[in-house]
């Protein structure tokens, strides 16, 4: 993974190579127009791989870095919060002249788990037997078509 | 029974969250990295005539990046 390979130290950037590879292979693995059965074993232990790693990511990686919002999300919240001020004090702030910046500090912000798709993930393997190949319901053909 | 939508789950749901965490460690690490992170994604060619397609965005903003775009994130680092 060249993208990410060497810009974190090395105990770090091992797990994460190794992570980030498996996330890889396992959207390939998912995302296949032809499964044999091998395919999907091979799939099953690419789920399991993947949740091991990302576990691992999340209780041991992520716990030496002070993670912070990027500058976008900070935008964001301080957006929504001056909205929400200003829609009771006045309801039309002039766009033209820039609100002093309030200096909040950046929040934390933790790695999450716990998301239904990740749960989901485990399921993918029983639902192409049943339904088929990821390709026939995904609604990513139908968005590109728009 | 619900069936799994690969694009919203995977590409918009996880592999997002887990990408924005990465960006968020390489912020939080400084001494450039970040730079050096966008460096290496403005490098990589084009795949195909859509397939793949240039970042000419910082790969870190994250600005206007649709599913396609996700997908693009992840094959490339290989």
């Amino acid at each position: 993974m060249p993208v990410f390979d060497g810009l974190l130290p090395d105990k770090h950037n091992n797990d994460i190579q190794s992570l980030l590879f498996t996330t890889a292979e396992w959207h390939t693995l998912a995302k296949m127009r032809l499964h044999t059965d091998s395919t999907l074993a091979w799939l099953d232990e690419s789920t399991k791989a993947f949740g091991k790693q990302i576990r691992h990511f999340q209780s041991y990686t992520c716990s030496f870095f002070d993670t912070r919002e990027l500058p976008q999300e900070e935008a964001a919240r301080s957006r929504r919060q001056k909205k929400k001020k200003g829609s009771i004090n006045r309801p039309n702030p002039s766009p033209l002249t820039p609100a002093p910046s309030t200096a909040t500090p950046t929040k934390k912000k933790l790695f999450n788990l716990i998301l239904i798709k990740l749960h989901a993930l485990g399921d993918y393997v029983k639902t192409i037997k049943t339904f088929g190949t990821t390709d026939s319901y995904s609604t990513q053909p139908v968005w590109m078509l728009l | 029974m619900l069936v799994p939508d690969f694009m919203h789950e995977f590409e918009l749901g996880i592999w997002k969250a887990l990408f924005t965490h990465l960006v968020r460690i390489l912020v939080s690490h400084g001494d450039g990295t970040i730079q050096e992170f966008n460096r290496r994604y403005r490098q990589v060619p084009t795949f195909g005539r859509s397939t793949i397609r240039r970042f000419s965005e910082n790969a870190s903003g994250m600005k206007k990046l649709a599913a396609r775009n996700f997908e693009d994130l992840l094959q490339v680092r290989l």
